[in-house]
C-alpha cells in the first residue's frame, strides 16, 4: 500500500496541473515526440486544490501556432516541429498548456515491444480465453497479456513455418486476414482495416517485422489522469493514460490501456476509459498497460449536502481517521450502541461465545459510567480462555490445521503449538518467524507441519505470501502477474528461498503413515525456473538477492525480511485480518487480497493501524484492545438516514451472521445441551476443535472452511436454503430442544413462572430483556397451556423462535 | 506509409459456384451478388464456426449449397422473406442464440442491410462458373526490403543440385558452383516442402495460400517442365515427397490431412485424416510401402500406402513434433520437435502396432528442433534447432559429434549432400554448405562413467571397535581453525552443544576434527548417536584444508523427469515419475539431493517404478540420503562422472555430490550418519558434524568412529521352517547383509537335502542386489525329514580377490502338509513331459471287486445288482437315502478299500449320481464294518488314515466321508461357465473313485462280510448315488523311488524374447490362477504380464509366457520359478535361464 500513496504523491509532484481557479487541465504539458503521437486533453473542475468532476461541455481549445500542432475533438495532433501553447477556456477562465512537437519528418517505426504487443493485448488476442491460453487456440499461441516478448515474437514470425506473416505481401499475413474476417476466425472480427490498430500491425510487418531489441525504450511508469478526484453520482469521466518510457518520452496510451472498475457499485468503465459514477463510495479504476498497473482514485460522496447532526466521538486514532473519511464522503453516522448490544457484540467478536445470564447481569449492573465499564469489559475479555480458543481456531484456519491432510498426531502437535502461542500472546512477527523457519520433527515442533502441508518450494512461497502478506503470487508462476507487479522472475526468486527446505520421513499418501516429517534446511540445491532452465537468485519478492553460495538457511533471511517493519505488506495484512474480524468488513476486501490494485476503502486508516501494530511490537491483543475501545466499533448497527448505503466506511456496525462454529456453540450454550463430536470429550465446543475435518453436518452447512488452501474464501457466510431448513427442521436444534437435560428441561422441571422463563430465554439467547409487549404475549401463551406436555412444547417453541430469529443468528 | 486498398474495399473470398441457376447480368432488383458481396460477410462473421470441418449446429456456411441446406434445426433462409429467415433473425437478435456470439463483433447496419436485401431478392446463388478460391487483401506498401526466408532445402540424390524453397518460388542451383539452374515460380504462397524423387528425375514442391488451400507442383528435372500443379488440402502444405518408385506423391499440411496422389495424373488416391494437429513433416519408407508423418499432436504415425490405413502410432514425445526422417536402410525412424529431444525407433518389417520400439531419446537442443535429416550413409543424423545450432549425431550411440553455430537466424531446413556434408537454409534467407566429409566431425563424447561403489580394498584385520582410541571433543571446535587434529582410526566423542552457543556468541554449532590422509586410502565414518538415544540427528561432511566441501562425483543430467501422481515419503521403495518408459534399469535418478538407482520398471500405468535395494526402503547412492519429495518435484536421469571431467553443456544441469551424509544411505542406522571416503589427494581433511535440523543441546551427544572399511557380507534366510504341500513347492528368500559397501555377487549353496526334497541351489544374489529367491519342493511321497538339520546354506563371494564363505543357517523345520491342489510346472515349449518324476500313482496297487450279497435302502428306491458287481439305484429318487450293502470278504490282509461311482445310461446325464440336473451326488458319510459271517452281531468298524479321490468337488473332499460329520460330504461336480455345475468326464467316461487307506493293515482271518453304509442325508435333495461298487486291496502301497528332478533349461539372447510354457495340474482347484515369476536375472522381465499378473483362467491348464531380456544383460545362468497365488502359493520347480550372446550378433 505504501506504493499507492507514494505513487500518488509522485504523480502529483511530477506533473502538477497548471492551477487556474476552478479549472484543472490534464496533462499539464504536452510533448508529441513523433509523427504518430497524439495527446487527449481533459478539463476538470477544481476548488480548494481538490480536483472535481470533468467539464464536458463549453470548453474551447485553441493552439496558438497551427504550424506546430492542431486540436480536434480534444485531441492534440502534431503538425510540425516546434513549440507552442494550448489555450483552454471555460466559463471565463482559461489555462495555458505548453506544447512541444518533435520528430516530424523523421522516420517512424512501430515497436514490437510497445506497439504490436499493445494492439494484441487491447484486441484481446493474448487473453486467457483466446491465444493467451496455455495451449493457445487452433495451433496459435501467445503469452498471456504479452509477458514474454521473445516467445510472442517467435510465435508470430517463426513458428508453424512462419505461416502468420508474409514479409513480401504483408496484407496476406494471417495475423491480418484472420482478425479482420477476410479468413474465418473463431475469435470473431477483432480489427478493422481502417483503424490505427490494423495500421500498426501492417506497417510493422511491412517494415520487416523487427523483433524486440535491447535498445527499445521500456515502459517505466504508468500514470492515470486524473489520479484523484471528487466525483458525483451520475457524472462521467474520461480518463487519460500516460506511459512514461525509459528514454524519457511519454505517450498517450489511453486507446490501448485496459480498464477495470474496482468497485462496480460505485463506478463502471468502458473499454475507452470512460467512467460512469453510479453510486457513492470510493470508485477506483484500475488501468493496465504493458504489464504495468495504475489506479485512478475517485471519491463519490454519499450525500452532497450533509451536515453531520451530531458531534462525533473520538476515543482514539481509529475514530479520527475513520471520521475524516466519513466527513469527506458526507456519510451520516449511527449513534453509539447500548450496553446489552455491546456485551454480546464483544463476546461474539473476541471469543465466539454469548454472555451468560450472570455475566450479562453483572455488566449491566456495573454502576460505573458506560465508557469505563466497557473498557473494563474489554480488558476482561482479552484474558479469557475462550479468547484463546477463538484465536487459536482462527489461526488454525489460516495455517490449515486439518486431519484431512495431516495425521492425527500431527494435527494435535500443530494445534497445540498455535494454542500455546495465542495463550502467551506471542507477537505476530515472532510467531510467523517461527512458522517460516520451522525445522525438526512435525510431531515435536508443531510449526514444522507448515512444511508437511506445503511440500514444494512453489507452494511454500505461495502460501507464505498469501497467509502473511495477503499476496497471491500464484499467477506469476507461469507468467508475469496481470494484476500485480510480480513477475515470473520474482516468483522464482521468492520460491528459490525455499528450495533447500527438505524433509525426511512422512510424505506420499497423506492418509497413511505416522505423520512424522522431519524438516531441515540443506546447504545446496536450487529451484529451476522452467522458462529459463536456470535458477533465479534467491530473493524475497522485492528485496535484494542472497548469494547462491551462502549455505545458511535461506528462510532465516526470508523471515527477517517478511516480518520487518519495512515490509508494509506484512503489518497491513495481519492488521486487515484483525480489523475484518471485528468490523465485519476489511479495510481491504477480500481480506487477504492486499495487492496494490485492490486499494483499501480508507488507505490512511490501514496505514495508521498497521503502523500502530508495528509500534506495539506486533502485539495483536493491543491492537484488538484499541479497536474494541474505539467509538467506531461501538456504533449501533442500526442504519440511519444517510448511511444506509455505506458498507465500507464504518459509519455503523455491520451486522453479520455468526460463524458456523460460533452459531453451533451458541445454540449449545443457550439450550444447555452440548454438541458431541466424534472422539472428543463431552462439552468440547466447536471452537475448541483442533481439526476442521471432524465430522459435523451443521458446521459444513454453515460454511466451516476445509482448510485445504490458504484463502479467506474457504469460509463462507453465504446463506442457503439448506442452512434455513437445517436450523428450522434439522436435528441439531430440535434434538437440543427436546433433550431430557439442559435449560428447557430445567425450566420445565422447576415449574418456572412463565415471565421468568421468557426473561431467561431472552437474556441467554439475545442478551437483552424482552420488551413489554414480547413478555406479555409470550407469558399469555405459556400460561394458557394447562397440559404438562403442552407446556414443555411451548417452552421448546419459545426457544425455537428465539434461536431461529435473525437477532440471534446475527451479531449486531 | 500509405495504405492502398484494391478495388474491392475490405477483403473477400470468391467461392466455388454450385449448380444453382446463374445469370451474367446483375441488376439491382436481383439483389447483391453472392460471391462478391455475401460470401465475404459470411466468412467474416460466421464461417469460423460453421464450416465443413466444424459445422456447429450442423450448419455449413462455407458454400452456397451448405447455406441452403440449413442446419440441424432446418432451413436458415426463406428466400424473399428476410424477416422470417433464421439467419437474419439471429443476427438481429430476434431469435436465440444471438449471432455472432457475445463478445464478437457483429455485422454493422450496412452489412445486415446487404444480407437482408440479398435474401429479399430471392437469395440468389453465385454468378458465373466455378471460381478458384482466392484471397484479396489490402496491399501494404513495404517499408524496406522484405525478409525472404528460406523455408526448405533439398539436395538431389547425386549431390549435384540444390533446390531452395521460398515465397512463391523454388530456385534450383548447382551445389558445386552456386549457379542458378532453374527458377520455378508462379507458386501460391510459401513453399514449405521441397523434395527430389529418389532417382532424381522429379522435384515436388508443396505450397499454398495460408488458411485457404494447399498447392502442389511437380516438375521434371530433365527440363524443369511442370508436370502437374494441383490444389488440395484446406491450408498450406508443409511437406511433399515422391514415393521411391515415382508412382505417388504424399503431402501433409496444417489442415491435419495426409493426401496420397497419383504422379501420373495428379488425382487423389487417399485423403487420410487421423492426426489431431497440424502435420509438419513426412517421410517415405525406402521400400515404398509406408509413409510416416509427424504432427503437432505429439505423435508420429505410420500409414500403409496401399490402403491408407494407420499401422502404428509412436506416442513417446511430450510436445509437438516438427520433423521425421527414416534411415536409408529403412530400419530406423527419427523424430523431433518442441520437447528438444531426438527420439529414434526401430522399424519392424510390417510396421504393425506395437512392433516399433523406442531405441533412444536424447536431449539435443535447448530449444525446439525444427528439422532433422539422415546422412546418406545413415551413420549421422543432422538436427537444426531454434537455438540457431545445427548438430551432428552418431546414429549408433546417438552421441553428439559436432555442433555448428549459425549466428544469424534459425536454420529452417537441413539436407544432407552425399559424400560432402549438408546444406542449411535459414529464415533470414541465407544458406550455407557445411563440409563434413573431410574428417571435420568431432569426437564422440564418451567420458568414463563412474560406479556407485568404492573399489574393493582388503585392509589388514581391523582393530576391534572397542580398541579404537577414544578422543573427547574439546570446544571450541566450530571451524577449521579451531578443529582438533587427530590421527585415524579414532572414536571421537562429544556433544553438539556449546556454552558459547547458549550465550549466543556463535551463530552455528558444528563440531570439527581434522586428520591427515593419503590419496587412494579409504575411510568409513560412522556416527553412533540416535542408536544410543541421543537427540542428535547427525550430518557429517568432509572438508578440505580450506574448509570447503570435498566433491565426490559429478552427475550429468541426460533427461529430465518429475514425480507424478502423489508426493513421496523418504521410506517408499518406489514411486512414479514422468518419462519412466525412457528410463532404463540401473540408470540413476537424481531427485533433489537424493540419488536413486532404477530397479524395476513400472508394470503398468497403476504401479510404481522401484528403486534399489529391491527389498525394504529405497537406498541412496553416493551416500546421499533418501528424502521426502513433493508431487511435481523435478528429477533428472543422470550419469556419474569423476570430479573434473569436462562435461559439454547439454542444456540440462550438472550436479556435484560432495562427501557428506545425513542418514546412512543403506538405511540400517536410522538417523545416524555413515560416510565412505576415498581420499582424492594427500593432505589434511576435516570432518564436520552437525545436527541436520540445526538443533543442539545437552542431550545431543555422539561418537564418530573413523575406521578402515572391512568389506564383507552376511546372509539370512526368510521363509524357513516352511510348511510345504506334498507335490508342491514353497518359496523362500536369501537376503544379503552387505557390509561396508561390498557390492559383488553372492552365491548361496544348500547342502544336506533329504531324498524327496529339492531346494533351489545355487541361488545367486546379483551384484548390488540384496535378495534372491528359491523354492523348496517336496515330492508327493517324500518322508518328513527328522529334526531341522537339513537345508544348510552357505554364501560364497570374492572380495578384493579373495574367496569368502559365510554360513547362512538352515532352512529349519519342515512340515509336510496335504497334497497340493494345484501343481504348477514350467517347461520349455519344445518339451512335452513335465519336469518331475511321476507323482504319487496308485496304479501299482491292485483291487479286487467285492461281491454284494445283500442290500437295503431306507427309502422306496431299489438297488439292482449288475454283472460287474455294481449296484444300480432305480425307482423313486428320494430326497435323502441310506444304502446298506453286505459284501463277501475273503480271508486275507486288508490294506485299502475303494468306492467306484459309475455312470449308467439309465441315470440323469449318464453320470454316477441321481441328481436330475447334472448327475452329481453327495455322500455325507461312508461307514465300513467287518462282520462275522457266523455271528452278524459281532462287527468291527474300520478305521482309516487317509482318503483320496481322483476328483473332488470344491469343498467336497473324499475325507469328508470319514469325518463322522453329516454336514460334510464327497461330491464330484465342478463349476463351469455361467455357474453351471457338471460332472467332469474322461472322454465319455463319467466314473470316479475314492480310496480309503486303513489306519493299519487288518488281517481277516476267516471269510467274513463287509458291511458298507453310504449315507446321503444332506439338505441337498435327490443327490443319491446312482451306481457304485466296492473293491478291496491287500497290496501295500509302494512308494516309487524319489529322485531329484532334472532342471529344465532355456536360452535367451540379450535384446530378444524367449518363450516358456506354464502349466498346472488341477487337483480339485478349478478357479483362475495368477502367477508371478521370480528370481529372473536382473533385466529379464515377463513381457506379457497383465494387470493381475500372468493368468491361467478357469477351465484352462496351460499357457505360454514370453520372457524379454534387455540388451545389456551379461551372460549368466540363473534358476527362476513361477509362483501361483492360490492354494498356499504353490511354486514350480526352478528352471534354468541361460543368457547367451551369440558370437555373431544378427543385424535386423
Amino acid at each position: 500500500m505504501k506504493s499507492v500513496m507514494f505513487s500518488l504523491a509522485l504523480c502529483l509532484g511530477l506533473i502538477s496541473p497548471l492551477v487556474a481557479a476552478g479549472l484543472e487541465v490534464y496533462p499539464s504539458q504536452i510533448v508529441l515526440a513523433d509523427r504518430e503521437a497524439t495527446q487527449a486533453v481533459i478539463v476538470q473542475r477544481q476548488s480548494d486544490g481538490n480536483i472535481g468532476t470533468q467539464i464536458n461541455s463549453g470548453v474551447s481549445f485553441k493552439v496558438e501556432n497551427s504550424e506546430v500542432a492542431r486540436i480536434e475533438d480534444g485531441v492534440v495532433r502534431p503538425v510540425g516541429n516546434g513549440q507552442t501553447s494550448l489555450i483552454v477556456s471555460h466559463d471565463g477562465q482559461s489555462s495555458r498548456i505548453p506544447v512541444i512537437v518533435e520528430g516530424q519528418g523523421q522516420e517512424f517505426r512501430w515497436s514490437f515491444r510497445n506497439h504490436v504487443e499493445s494492439v494484441l493485448s487491447k484486441a484481446g488476442c493474448n487473453g486467457g480465453a483466446c491465444h493467451g491460453a496455455r495451449a493457445g487456440q487452433n495451433g496459435f499461441r501467445l503469452t498471456l497479456f504479452g509477458f514474454d516478448l521473445a516467445a510472442d515474437y517467435s510465435y508470430l514470425t517463426r513458428q508453424a513455418r512462419g505461416r502468420r506473416i508474409v514479409p513480401s505481401d504483408p496484407g496476406r499475413s494471417l495475423l491480418l486476414t484472420k482478425p479482420t474476417g477476410a479468413l474465418p476466425h473463431k475469435g470473431g472480427v477483432r480489427l478493422d482495416v481502417n483503424e490505427k490498430e490494423y495500421r500498426v500491425l501492417a506497417e510493422w510487418i511491412a517494415a520487416g517485422a523487427p523483433g524486440p531489441a535491447e535498445t527499445d525504450p521500456v515502459i517505466e511508469r504508468l500514470e492515470v489522469l486524473p489520479p484523484l478526484a471528487m466525483q458525483k453520482v451520475g457524472v462521467s469521466q474520461q480518463l487519460v493514460v500516460m506511459a512514461h518510457f525509459s528514454d524519457g518520452h511519454v505517450e498517450d496510451v489511453t486507446r490501448w490501456a485496459k480498464y477495470t472498475s474496482v468497485d462496480l457499485n460505485v463506478a463502471t468503465v468502458n473499454e475507452h476509459g470512460k467512467v460512469e459514477f453510479i453510486g457513492p463510495g470510493e470508485g477506483a479504476i484500475k488501468v493496465w498497460y504493458l504489464n504495468l498497473n495504475a489506479l485512478s482514485f475517485n471519491t463519490v460522496p454519499f450525500n452532497d449536502n450533509l451536515v453531520q447532526d451530531q458531534e462525533l466521538v473520538e476515543n482514539n486514532f481509529i475514530d479520527e481517521v475513520v471520521n475524516r473519511k466519513l466527513r469527506e464522503l458526507k456519510v451520516q453516522v449511527s449513534p453509539t450502541c447500548d450496553d446489552p448490544t455491546f456485551i454480546r457484540r464483544v463476546y461474539v467478536d473476541a471469543m465466539g461465545i454469548l454472555p451468560t445470564a450472570e455475566e450479562y447481569a453483572a455488566f449491566l449492573s456495573d454502576p460505573r459510567p458506560s465508557d469505563q465499564k466497557r473498557s473494563a469489559l474489554i480488558d476482561a475479555v482479552l484474558v479469557r480462555p475462550e479468547f484463546v480458543d477463538y484465536w487459536a481456531y482462527k489461526w488454525s484456519d489460516l495455517l490449515l490445521v486439518s486431519g484431512s491432510r495431516l495425521r492425527p498426531s500431527a494435527v494435535n502437535a500443530y494445534y497445540d503449538w498455535i494454542r500455546e502461542r495465542v495463550a502467551a500472546n506471542m507477537p505476530w512477527n515472532v510467531l510467523v518467524r517461527e512458522v517460516v523457519t520451522a525445522s525438526g520433527s512435525s510431531l515435536e515442533n508443531g510449526a514444522a507441519n507448515f512444511y508437511a502441508l506445503h511440500q514444494s518450494p512453489e507452494e511454500m512461497a505461495e502460501t507464505v505470501s498469501q497467509a502473511f502478506m495477503g499476496l497471491s503470487i500464484n499467477c506469476a508462476k507461469c507468467h508475469n502477474h496481470p494484476l500485480e507487479k510480480w513477475t515470473n522472475d520474482q516468483y522464482y526468486g521468492m520460491a528459490n528461498m525455499f528450495s533447500r527446505v527438505r524433509a525426511k520421513g512422512w510424505g506420499g499418501d497423506f492418509r497413511s503413515g505416522d505423520g512424522n516429517r522431519i524438516v531441515f534446511s540443506d546447504t545446496q540445491g536450487e529451484l529451476i525456473q522452467p522458462s529459463t532452465g536456470r535458477p533465479q537468485p534467491p530473493r524475497p519478492l522485492d528485496a535484494d538477492p542472497i548469494a547462491f553460495a551462502d549455505t545458511a538457511d535461506r528462510r532465516i533471511a526470508l523471515a527477517q525480511w517478511l516480518t520487518s517493519s519495512e515490509n508494509t505488506y506484512f503489518a497491513k495484512s495481519i492488521t486487515n485480518r484483525v480489523w475484518a474480524n471485528y468490523f465485519g468488513v476489511g479495510l481491504v476486501e477480500p481480506v487477504d487480497d492486499m495487492r496494490v490494485t485492490n486499494p483499501a476503502s480508507n488507505p490512511e486508516m490501514l496505514d495508521q493501524a498497521a503502523g500502530y501494530l508495528v509500534e506495539q511490537g506486533f502485539d495483536l491483543k493491543q491492537l484488538m484492545r484499541t479497536i474494541l475501545s474505539s467509538a467506531t466499533y461501538q456504533r449501533s448497527s442500526i442504519a440511519v438516514e444517510g448511511n444506509v448505503a455505506d458498507k465500507r466506511f464504518y459509519s455503523r456496525y455491520y451486522p453479520r451472521r455468526l460463524k458456523a462454529e460460533v452459531l453451533l456453540d451458541a445454540v449449545s450454550q443457550v439450550t444447555g445441551v452440548p454438541t458431541e463430536f466424534k472422539d472428543k470429550a463431552k462439552g468440547t465446543r466447536a471452537l475448541q476443535l483442533p481439526d476442521s475435518s471432524v465430522d459435523s453436518y451443521f458446521l459444513s452447512t454453515f460454511g466451516r472452511p476445509e482448510r485445504i488452501i490458504t484463502c479467506e474464501c474457504e469460509r463462507t457466510d453465504e446463506p442457503s436454503v439448506t442452512q434455513v431448513l437445517h436450523l428450522y427442521n434439522g436435528d441439531t436444534l430440535n434434538h437440543k430442544l427436546q433433550s431430557a437435560e439442559g435449560r428447557i428441561e430445567e425450566l420445565f422441571k422447576a415449574n418456572t413462572d412463565a415471565g421468568t422463563a421468557v426473561r431467561a430465554a431472552y437474556i441467554e439467547a439475545l442478551s437483552r430483556e424482552p420488551t413489554t409487549l414480547e413478555l406479555e404475549r409470550l407469558r399469555a401463551i405459556i400460561q394458557s397451556e394447562t397440559d404438562e406436555k403442552q407446556t414443555r412444547l411451548v417452552l421448546e417453541d419459545l426457544f425455537w423462535s428465539l434461536l431461529t430469529s435473525k437477532e440471534f443468528i446475527f451479531n449486531h | 506509409m500509405k495504405l492502398f486498398i484494391r478495388t474491392v474495399v475490405g477483403s473477400l473470398i470468391l467461392f466455388a459456384s454450385g449448380s444453382s441457376a446463374c445469370s451474367q447480368d446483375a441488376g439491382d432488383q436481383r439483389g447483391p451478388e453472392f460471391n462478391s458481396q455475401i460470401a465475404p460477410l459470411l466468412t467474416k462473421y460466421c464461417v469460423a464456426c460453421h464450416n465443413a470441418d466444424d459445422a456447429e449446429g450442423g450448419l455449413n456456411l462455407e458454400t452456397f449449397q451448405g447455406m441452403m441446406k440449413g442446419g440441424k434445426g432446418g432451413a436458415v433462409l426463406l428466400p424473399g422473406r428476410a424477416e422470417l429467415s433464421r439467419l437474419i433473425r439471429v443476427i438481429e437478435g430476434e431469435a436465440k442464440p444471438k449471432m455472432p456470439p457475445e463478445g464478437n463483433e457483429a455485422p454493422n447496419a450496412e452489412e445486415v442491410a446487404a444480407l437482408k436485401s440479398w435474401v429479399n431478392a430471392g437469395a440468389r446463388g453465385p454468378d458465373g462458373q466455378s471460381v478458384k478460391p482466392m484471397l484479396i487483401t489490402p496491399r501494404i506498401e513495404l517499408l524496406g526490403k522484405a525478409r525472404d526466408p528460406i523455408n526448405a532445402v533439398a539436395v538431389s540424390p547425386d549431390g549435384q543440385l540444390l533446390a531452395i524453397a521460398q515465397y512463391g518460388r523454388v530456385e534450383v542451383k548447382g551445389v558445386a558452383n552456386g549457379q542458378r539452374v532453374a527458377l520455378l515460380d508462379g507458386l501460391t504462397g510459401v513453399v514449405n516442402g521441397i523434395a527430389f524423387s529418389q532417382d532424381g528425375s522429379l522435384l515436388v514442391a508443396g505450397a499454398g495460400e495460408t488458411g485457404l488451400f494447399g498447392e502442389i507442383a511437380l516438375y521434371k528435372t530433365a527440363d524443369w517442365s511442370l508436370l502437374h500443379k494441383v490444389q488440395g488440402h484446406r491450408d498450406s502444405v508443409y511437406a511433399a515427397k515422391v514415393s521411391p518408385d515415382n508412382s505417388m506423391l504424399a503431402t501433409v499440411g496444417y489442415d491435419k490431412r495426409i493426401i496420397l496422389w497419383k504422379v501420373a495424373d495428379g488425382t487423389v488416391l487417399h485423403s487420410i485424416e487421423g492426426h489431431n494437429g497440424a502435420i509438419y513433416d513426412l517421410a517415405f519408407h525406402p521400400n515404398g510401402t509406408m509413409v510416416a508423418t509427424a504432427s503437432g499432436d505429439r505423435t508420429v504415425k505410420l500409414w500403409d500406402i496401399a490402403t491408407g490405413k494407420r499401422l502404428e502410432t509412436l506416442k513417446e514425445s511430450q510436445k509437438e513434433l516438427y520433423c521425421v526422417a527414416i534411415s536409408p536402410d529403412g530400419n530406423r525412424l527419427a523424430a523431433a520437435g518442441v520437447d528438444n529431444r531426438i527420439r529414434t525407433w526401430s522399424l519392424s518389417d510390417d510396421f504393425k502396432e506395437g512392433t516399433n520400439g523406442l531405441i533412444s531419446s536424447v536431449y539435443a537442443h535447448e530449444l525446439a528442433i525444427v528439422d532433422i535429416a539422415y546422412s546418406n550413409d545413415g551413420e549421422r543424423i543432422l538436427s537444426a534447432g531454434e537455438d540457431n545450432l545445427v548438430k551432428l549425431w552418431d546414429t549408433r550411440l546417438m552421441a553428439n559429434v559436432a555442433a555448428y553455430t549459425s549466428e544469424s537466424d534459425w536454420v529452417s531446413s537441413v539436407a544432407a549432400i552425399v559424400n560432402r556434408g549438408f546444406v542449411a537454409g535459414r529464415l533470414d534467407g541465407t544458406i550455407d554448405i557445411y563440409e563434413t566429409a573431410r574428417g571435420q566431425t568431432g569426437e564422440v563424447f564418451e567420458a568414463t562413467a563412474l560406479t556407485d561403489y568404492l573399489p574393493e580394498i582388503l585392509y589388514e584385520d581391523a582393530l576391534p571397535i572397542e580398541q579404537i582410541p577414544v578422543v573427547a571433543e574439546v570446544e571450541p571446535n566450530n571451524s577449521v581453525q579451531t578443529a582438533q587434529i587427530i590421527a585415524l582410526p579414532v572414536n571421537f566423542q562429544g556433544k553438539v552443544f556449546a556454552e558459547a552457543f547458549r550465550e549466543q556468541t556463535v551463530a552455528i554449532e558444528d563440531d570439527l576434527f581434522g586428520f591427515e590422509a593419503i590419496a587412494g586410502e579409504q575411510w568409513v565414518f560412522e556416527v553412533k548417536a540416535a542408536q544410543k538415544n541421543s537427540m542428535l540427528d547427525s550430518k557429517i561432511e568432509i572438508l578440505d584444508a580450506r574448509g570447503t566441501p570435498v566433491p565426490r562425483v559429478l552427475l550429468r543430467s541426460v533427461r529430465n523427469s518429475e514425480i507424478e501422481f502423489r508426493s513421496v515419503s523418504s521410506e517408499q521403495k518406489g514411486f512414479r515419475f514422468a518419462n519412466y518408459d525412457e528410463t532404463r534399469l540401473d540408470e540413476y535418478l537424481y531427485v533433489n539431493g537424493e540419488v536413486l538407482k532404477h530397479f524395476r520398471q513400472r508394470r503398468g500405468p497403476d504401479s510404481d517404478s522401484l528403486f534399489y535395494p529391491e527389498n525394504g526402503a529405497r537406498q541412496g547412492y553416493f551416500d546421499t540420503t533418501p528424502r521426502s519429495h513433493p508431487l511435481g518435484q523435478v528429477a533428472y536421469v543422470v550419469k556419474p562422472y569423476p570430479v573434473g571431467t569436462p562435461l559439454p553443456d547439454n542444456g540440462l544441469p550438472v550436479f556435484t555430490v560432495n562427501y557428506e551424509n545425513d542418514d546412512s544411505s543403506d538405511r540400517k542406522h536410522g538417523n545416524d550418519s555413515k560416510l565412505y571416503f576415498e581420499v582424492p589427494a594427500n593432505g589434511v581433511y576435516y570432518l564436520r558434524l552437525s545436527d541436520v535440523r540445526d538443533h543442539h543441546g545437552e542431550a545431543f551427544d555422539y561418537e564418530v568412529i573413523a575406521r578402515r572399511p572391512q568389506q564383507s557380507f552376511g546372509i539370512s534366510l526368510g521363509g524357513n521352517n516352511p510348511t510345504v504341500n506334498r507335490g508342491g513347492g514353497k518359496a523362500f528368500t536369501v537376503t544379503a547383509n552387505r557390509i561396508d559397501g561390498f557390492n559383488g555377487p553372492i552365491t548361496v549353496q544348500f547342502s544336506n537335502i533329504p531324498d524327496g526334497i529339492s531346494v533351489t541351489s545355487p541361488i545367486v544374489i546379483q551384484a548390488g542386489h540384496s535378495q534372491a529367491r528359491g523354492v523348496i519342493h517336496v515330492h508327493a511321497d517324500a518322508e518328513v525329514p527328522t529334526g531341522n538339520q537339513w537345508g544348510v546354506a552357505e554364501g560364497h563371494a570374492v572380495i578384493g580377490g579373495k574367496g569368502v564363505v559365510k554360513s547362512g543357517g538352515m532352512l529349519g523345520e519342515l512340515k509336510i502338509a496335504e497334497p497340493a491342489k494345484v501343481i504348477a510346472h514350467m517347461t520349455p515349449v519344445t518339451q512335452q513331459n513335465l519336469p518331475t518324476t511321476t507323482f504319487w500313482s496308485r496304479n501299482d496297487r491292485s483291487f479286487t471287486e467285492a461281491t454284494p450279497v445283500g442290500w437295503l435302502t431306507d427309502s422306496k428306491a431299489t438297488l439292482e445288482k449288475l454283472e460287474d458287481q455294481s449296484l444300480l439305484a432305480k425307482g423313486v429318487n428320494p430326497d435323502n437315502d441310506v444304502y446298506r450293502v453286505k459284501y463277501d470278504l475273503p480271508a486275507g490282509v486288508l490294506q485299502a478299500l475303494r468306492l467306484d461311482v459309475l455312470g449308467d445310461a439309465s441315470l440323469p446325464t449318464g453320470a454316477p449320481g441321481r441328481n436330475p440336473d447334472n448327475g452329481n451326488f453327495v455322500i455325507n458319510e461312508a461307514e465300513f464294518y467287518l462282520v462275522n459271517a457266523a455271528n452278524p452281531k459281532e462287527k468291527q468298524k474300520l478305521e482309516f488314515k487317509a482318503a483320496f479321490a481322483d476328483f473332488s468337488q470344491d469343498g467336497f473332499s473324499a475325507e469328508a466321508m470319514l469325518d463322522g460329520k453329516v454336514e460334510t460330504a464327497w461330491a464330484i461336480s465342478q463349476k463351469g461357465e455361467g455357474d453351471v455345475y457338471t460332472v467332469p468326464r474322461n472322454g465319455e467316461d463319467a466314473s470316479h473313485y475314492a480310496e480309503f487307506e486303513l489306519a493299519a493293515p487288518l488281517e481277516v482271518k476267516q471269510p467274513s462280510l463287509l458291511m458298507v453304509v453310504l449315507k446321503q442325508s444332506q439338505n441337498l435333495k435327490q443327490h443319491n448315488v446312482g451306481r457304485f461298487k466296492i473293491s478291496v486291496s491287500n497290496t501295500e502301497l509302494k512308494r516309487p523311488a524319489v529322485e531329484t528332478p532334472v532342471v529344465a533349461e532355456i536360452d535367451i539372447v540379450p535384446g530378444q524374447e524367449t518363450q516358456v510354457r506354464l502349466s498346472v495340474q488341477r487337483r480339485g482347484f478349478t478357479g483362475r490362477i495368477a502367477f508371478e515369476v521370480f528370481n529372473l536375472p536382473h533385466g529379464v522381465i515377463v513381457n506379457d504380464i497383465g494387470l493381475n499378473g500372468v493368468l491361467i483362467v478357469e477351465g484352462q491348464n496351460e499357457r505360454s509366457i514370453f520372457l524379454a531380456a534387455e540388451d545389456w544383460i551379461p551372460e549368466q545362468s540363473r534358476l527362476f520359478y513361477a509362483q501361483a497365488n492360490v492354494e498356499g502359493n504353490q511354486c514350480t520347480l526352478p528352471m534354468r535361464l541361460n543368457v547367451v550372446r551369440p558370437q555373431v550378433k544378427l543385424n535386423k
